[in-house]
C-alpha cells in the first residue's frame, strides 16, 4: 500500500508541477461546458433568426402579416428592397428573406384559407442553401402568422355576420339577384361557422398564400450549392487547426532536444527558424487543401465558382493562419500538456464560434456579434463564398486579406513570447 | 583564434550559474575545460555559442564581441553540443544538407562539405539511413560532423563521448587531434579526466561558477608536490626491476602492471569503428 501511495504521490506531484497544464484540465471542459450551456438553456434560447423582407404591397392585410412576423420573438425582421434582399442571401449576409409581390393584401383572405385555386397568391422565401433549418423555421412562423392575419380579420362568425350584412346592406338585391344569392350563403356560412359546423372547400384549412421556397446563392442557379463543399471547408479547418497544435508540440520538442539550440549557433536568425517552422507548417496545410478540394471536385461536384484564383486566395489566408497559430501556440504555451489544453480550448473555441458545430442561429447573439473577430469564421465564410456561393474575387480577396492580417498578429505574439531555453 | 571570457555572469533568475569568470583559451590550444555538474561549464560553453546572453561580462571569439556581433562570431564558431541535436526522422545526409544550409552554405560549396561530413563521420555507408536508427556511436560522429560544415576555426566540444564505445571514442579523439592539427582552436568539456589528460595541454577547472585553476595541464598536476614516481621497464620482471632499484641504493615497492582494461578491450575487438545498426 505505501507503495502505492509514492507511486501516486509521484505522478500527482509530476501532473501538478507544470501548473498552467494542471490548471487547464480544469479550465477547458469548464468553458466548453459554458459554451454548450449558452446553445442549449432555455432562458437564453437561441438567437432570433433575421428575416429580411421585401415587400411591395402596402395593404393592410399585409402590413398586419408583417407586423405578427416582426412580434415573434424567434424572428428579427427587417425592410430591404427586392434586389438589395436577394442578394443578401446570396451573399450569407441573411438566411432568410421573404419577398411579398404587389397585390398581395387582396389574396390574404378567408377564401384563400379554403383553397384559393389558380388565382392564390404567391410569396418567394429566399433561403441560404447552408441554412435550410432556418428557412424552415421562418416557413413555419410565416405560415402561423398568415393564418392569424386572416382569421383576425375574417375568422370571427360575428364578424362575418356583420360583413356579409354591411355587404347586402349596399347592394340592390332586385339588379344583383346572383351577388345577394353569395351574400345569403356567406350569412350562411358565417352562422355554421357560429354553430361550430366545419365548412369550406374539401373541409380543410390551408395557407391563404403559396410560399415558394427557393434557395439562393450569387453565382446563378441554385444546383451550385453542393453539401460537400460546405463540409469539406468545416472538417478540413478543423483538422488543420488540429494538426498546427500537433506541429506546435513538435517544435517544442525541438527545443527541448536541442536542434533549436544548435540552429541557433548558424547563420539563422531566430526570427527564422520560428518562422520557418510556421511557414512550413502552412505549406502543409495548403496541400492539404487542394488535396481535399481536388477530391470534392473530382468526385463530389464541388464547383469553384469563384474561379481558381479566389479560391487559392482564401486557401492561403487559411494556410497562413494555420502556420500562424504555431507560433501562437508555442509562445503562449510551454509544455506538450498546456499546448494540448490551451490549443485544444482555441480550436474547440474558435470552431464552435465560428458556426463549424452548430447552426449559427443557435448560438447565442453576444457570440454572432463576434462573428468577424473569428478568424475561423472568414476561412469558412472565404471558402463558401469561392466555391458554391460565388461571391467572386472581392470577397476573397477580402477574406484572404482579414485572414493574413489575424495571422500577422498571431505570428508576432507568438514569436515574441517564445522562449528558447 | 582565441576566446576571452571576462567578468562573466550568467544568471537565471536567483541562482547565478556563473559567477565573474574569466579566462583565455589560447589561439590553436586544446584546452579542457573542467567542472563537476552545476560547475557552470554548459552555461559559459552556451554563452560562447552565442545562445545565451550573459548577465554581465563579456565574451569574445577572435577577437569578437559574441552579444554585439554574434552572426560573426558564428561564422568562426563550430559548437558541437552535449546532447544529440539532429532530426532523427531524417536521413544522415538529409541531415548535414539542412545544417549546412543553415549555415550558409550553398551549392557545390554544400555537396563538398557534405561529402567532407560524412567521411569525417566515416557514414559514407550509411548516408541515406534515418538518424534514428543509427547507433550511439554513429550518432556522436554525425554531431561532432555537423558542427563542422562551415570550417570553423574554432571548435567547441561539450562531452562529446558521452555514452559510445570504445571505438567511437577513439575515433573521436583522432578527430579533434586531427582538427586541432590543423590549427584550429578546440575547447574541449569533460567529466572523463583521463580524456583531458589524453587530448589537452591547457586546462581549466571551473566550480561553483568560478575559476578555481587554469593552467597548462603538465604545470597543473605538478604544482604539488609529487608523492610517488611511476617508473615504466618493458621486458623486464618485478624482481629484476626490484634488484636493480635495490643496487643503486632505492628501496621501492615494486609491482607489474599490466595493460588497462581498455588496451585489453581495444586489443581484443580492434580499433574499428563498430556499426552495426
Amino acid at each position: 500500500m505505501s507503495i502505492l501511495y509514492w507511486i501516486i504521490r509521484k505522478d500527482l506531484r509530476v501532473f501538478a508541477s507544470d501548473k498552467k497544464g494542471a490548471l487547464m484540465v480544469v479550465v477547458v471542459p469548464l468553458v466548453l461546458g459554458v459554451m454548450m450551456g449558452l446553445i442549449f438553456n432555455p432562458g437564453s434560447g437561441p438567437s432570433p433568426i433575421e428575416l429580411v423582407v421585401a415587400s411591395e404591397d402596402e395593404g393592410a392585410p399585409v402590413k398586419a402579416l408583417l407586423a405578427r412576423l416582426d412580434a415573434e420573438p424567434g424572428l428579427e425582421v427587417a425592410p430591404m428592397s427586392v434586389a438589395e434582399a436577394r442578394a443578401a442571401v446570396a451573399a450569407g449576409e441573411v438566411a432568410v428573406a421573404l419577398a411579398i409581390p404587389a397585390g398581395t393584401s387582396d389574396k390574404l383572405s378567408m377564401a384563400a384559407v379554403f383553397g384559393g385555386g389558380a388565382n392564390k397568391g404567391e410569396v418567394a422565401l429566399w433561403y441560404d442553401p447552408s441554412e435550410p433549418t432556418s428557412a424552415d423555421i421562418v416557413k413555419g412562423l410565416l405560415t402561423k402568422a398568415m393564418m392569424e392575419t386572416v382569421f383576425s380579420e375574417f375568422g370571427d362568425p360575428s364578424r362575418q355576420r356583420a360583413m356579409f350584412d354591411e355587404l347586402r346592406g349596399s347592394v340592390d338585391a332586385a339588379a344583383r339577384p346572383e351577388l345577394a344569392a353569395f351574400l345569403d350563403q356567406g350569412t350562411k356560412f358565417a352562422n355554421e361557422n357560429a354553430a361550430g359546423a366545419s365548412g369550406g372547400a374539401g373541409g380543410g384549412l390551408e395557407p391563404p398564400l403559396k410560399v415558394t421556397s427557393e434557395a439562393v446563392v450569387a453565382a446563378g442557379p441554385t444546383a451550385g450549392f453542393n453539401s460537400h463543399a460546405h463540409t469539406f471547408a468545416g472538417m478540413l479547418m478543423q483538422f488543420l487547426l488540429f494538426s498546427a497544435s500537433s506541429a506546435a508540440k513538435t517544435l517544442l520538442a525541438e527545443r527541448q532536444s536541442g536542434t533549436l539550440d544548435r540552429l541557433r549557433t548558424t547563420a539563422a536568425r531566430p526570427w527564422q527558424i520560428l518562422l520557418g517552422a510556421g511557414i512550413a507548417n502552412a505549406v502543409v496545410a495548403l496541400v492539404a487543401t487542394v488535396v481535399v478540394f481536388g477530391v470534392g471536385i473530382a468526385v463530389f461536384g464541388v464547383e469553384l465558382r469563384s474561379g481558381l484564383l479566389a479560391f487559392g486566395l482564401v486557401a492561403t489566408g487559411q494556410a497562413a493562419l494555420v502556420g500562424s497559430l504555431v507560433l501562437l501556440l508555442v509562445g503562449l504555451a510551454d509544455s506538450d500538456k498546456q499546448i494540448d489544453s490551451i490549443g485544444t480550448l482555441a480550436i474547440l473555441f474558435l470552431c464552435f464560434v465560428s458556426g463549424a458545430w452548430v447552426p449559427s442561429f443557435m448560438l447565442p447573439e453576444a457570440l454572432l456579434k463576434l462573428g468577424p473577430a473569428i478568424p475561423t469564421r472568414w476561412i469558412l465564410d472565404g471558402m463558401a463564398g469561392a466555391t458554391w456561393r460565388g461571391l467572386g474575387m472581392g470577397h476573397a480577396a477580402l477574406s484572404c486579406g482579414v485572414l493574413l492580417a489575424f495571422s500577422a498578429v498571431f505570428a508576432t505574439v507568438g514569436l515574441r513570447r517564445f522562449r528558447w531555453s | 583564434m582565441s576566446i576571452e571570457i571576462e567578468g562573466l555572469v550568467v544568471r537565471y533568475g536567483a541562482i547565478a550559474a556563473v559567477s565573474d569568470l574569466s579566462l583565455r583559451v589560447p589561439e590553436g590550444a586544446i584546452f579542457g575545460l573542467l567542472g563537476p555538474n552545476g560547475a557552470g561549464k554548459s552555461s559559459s560553453i552556451r554563452c560562447v555559442a552565442t545562445v545565451q546572453v550573459p548577465t554581465a561580462g563579456h565574451v569574445r571569439v577572435g577577437g569578437i564581441d559574441v552579444v554585439a556581433r554574434p552572426e560573426e562570431a558564428r561564422r568562426l564558431l563550430g559548437v558541437v553540443p552535449q546532447h544529440l541535436a539532429l532530426y532523427e526522422a531524417l536521413s544522415v545526409v538529409e541531415n548535414l544538407r539542412v545544417f549546412g544550409g543553415c549555415l550558409g552554405l550553398s551549392g557545390a560549396r554544400l555537396g563538398d562539405r557534405v561529402a567532407w561530413g560524412l567521411a569525417l563521420a566515416q557514414l559514407e555507408a550509411h548516408a541515406e539511413k534515418v538518424v534514428g536508427t543509427l547507433s550511439g556511436g554513429m550518432k556522436r560522429r554525425l554531431n561532432i560532423a555537423v558542427s563542422l560544415l562551415h570550417d570553423p576555426r574554432i571548435l567547441v566540444f561539450d562531452e562529446p563521448t558521452t555514452g559510445v564505445d570504445p571505438q567511437s571514442r577513439n575515433h573521436i579523439f583522432e578527430t579533434v587531434r586531427a582538427l586541432h592539427a590543423e590549427g584550429r582552436t578546440v575547447v574541449y568539456t569533460t567529466h572523463y579526466m583521463e580524456e583531458v589528460e589524453a587530448l589537452c595541454r591547457d586546462v581549466a577547472i571551473v566550480d561553483k561558477g568560478r575559476l578555481v585553476a587554469c593552467d597548462q595541464l603538465d604545470r597543473l598536476v605538478s604544482s604539488a608536490a609529487p608523492r610517488a614516481f611511476e617508473v615504466r621497464v618493458e621486458g623486464s620482471s618485478a624482481e629484476a626491476v626490484r634488484a636493480a632499484l635495490a643496487a643503486s641504493g632505492l628501496h621501492a615497492a615494486v609491482s607489474a602492471r599490466g595493460r588497462s582494461l581498455e588496451d585489453v578491450f581495444l586489443e581484443l575487438t580492434g580499433r574499428g569503428l563498430r556499426d552495426a545498426s
